[in-house]
């Protein structure tokens, strides 16, 4: 007869999966992986319904979920693009710029904006997360974070 | 009935809308995951604690929707979402040095004593009296890494490949640490090993 049965095999009878033949011939045979089996079955299952008993009555988590939702939007899928294509007309911007006031004098073309001043306000437009497409990516879970801490579910 | 293929496409339109803002197709998304969700957070949480870390799961999942891509199931994501949130719950505890229970609820002994009658024959009531009692108390003294891992596949109801996926690990871990814990509670229960 087949030795006891291995872990693997006694995890798959734990959790109901069908038997290779000779797994199941033993256990029909052995007392003793039998009472193993029949002992950790009774004391899961148990734990299982005692967990259920436990169970919140759903309708009304989700009621108390929606009411929390009123105070959130849904986001939406971020336009990943936006941020490096601002990143490179701005790098377009400033070669023109630096390739304008390069130009030979006496032409007529003369920069009006220091590169200075268009790095800055390149600088300031990537920095500010609000403009349309720069949102922070999870814009609820800072105020979640807040509720959790006040105590608020 | 519909099958499981029609319902992953119903789904993918549910989170379609809900990513719209469509309340009512998030309601669906929920009451299809809740008990799933909420058995995840209890093997993490005491009852109450894992009804509020529930609901923090749904919450970030509606504000986090866009972020779902789809290459795992819904059921998946929302699991890791759940995983995550009851370990910073009890990070958080950690930090303030409240001491985490067990979140069994209870020890062997109480758990016999709501065994009925007529599940099992006497012998084998006997031997479970005692073994049950032994097994509750090992469960809780197994490696943490493996307890988790036990109570998602067998107290959550988990596939493997679900866990490994929700946990970040490879499903050969997930199948050593499982056959692991099986190993150390057959010991507890003597006779076979």
């Amino acid at each position: 007869m087949k030795d006891h049965l291995e872990d693997v095999e006694f995890a798959a009878a734990l959790v109901g999966e069908k038997l290779a033949g000779k797994v199941a011939e033993h256990l029909e045979a052995c007392v003793s992986c039998r009472r193993q089996l029949a002992g950790m079955r009774c004391w899961i299952e148990e734990r299982r319904d005692r967990t259920e008993r436990d169970a919140p009555d759903w309708q009304d988590q989700w009621e108390r979920i929606a009411a929390r939702l009123d105070g959130v939007a849904a986001s939406r899928p971020h336009r990943r693009w936006l941020r490096p294509a601002v990143a490179a007309a701005a790098v377009v911007a400033v070669a023109v710029g630096v390739g304008i006031m390069q130009l030979p004098e006496g032409e007529d073309v003369r920069s009006e904006l220091a590169v200075e001043e268009i790095l800055a306000e390149t600088d300031a437009l990537l920095a500010d997360d609000t403009i349309p497409g720069f949102e922070v990516i999870d814009p609820g879970l800072e105020g979640l974070q807040d509720d959790s801490d006040n105590g608020v579910s | 009935m519909p099958t499981r293929e029609d319902l992953s496409q119903s789904e993918d339109r549910l989170v379609l809308r809900a990513r719209n803002g469509d309340r009512e197709a998030f309601g669906e998304l929920v009451r299809r995951h809740q008990r799933r969700v909420w058995l995840v957070c209890r093997q993490y949480l005491e009852p109450e604690d894992a009804d509020n870390a529930s609901q923090d799961v749904f919450v970030k999942a509606f504000t986090g929707l866009a972020s779902f891509d789809g290459r795992a199931a819904l059921t998946t994501w929302l699991t890791r979402i759940a995983i995550n949130t009851c370990l910073d719950v009890l990070r958080g505890r950690r930090r303030e040095g409240v001491v985490a229970s067990s979140s069994d609820g209870g020890d062997g002994e109480d758990v016999l004593g709501r065994i009925p009658d007529d599940r099992v024959c006497p012998e084998t009531r006997a031997m479970q009296r005692d073994a049950v009692s032994r097994l509750a108390e090992c469960e809780r003294a197994l490696p943490e890494r493996q307890r988790e891992i036990f109570r998602l596949r067998f107290f959550a109801e988990m596939e493997l490949e679900q866990i490994a996926e929700a946990l970040g690990v490879h499903v050969g871990t997930v199948k050593t640490q499982l056959h692991r814990a099986v190993r150390r509670l057959r010991d507890e229960l003597g006779d076979a090993r």
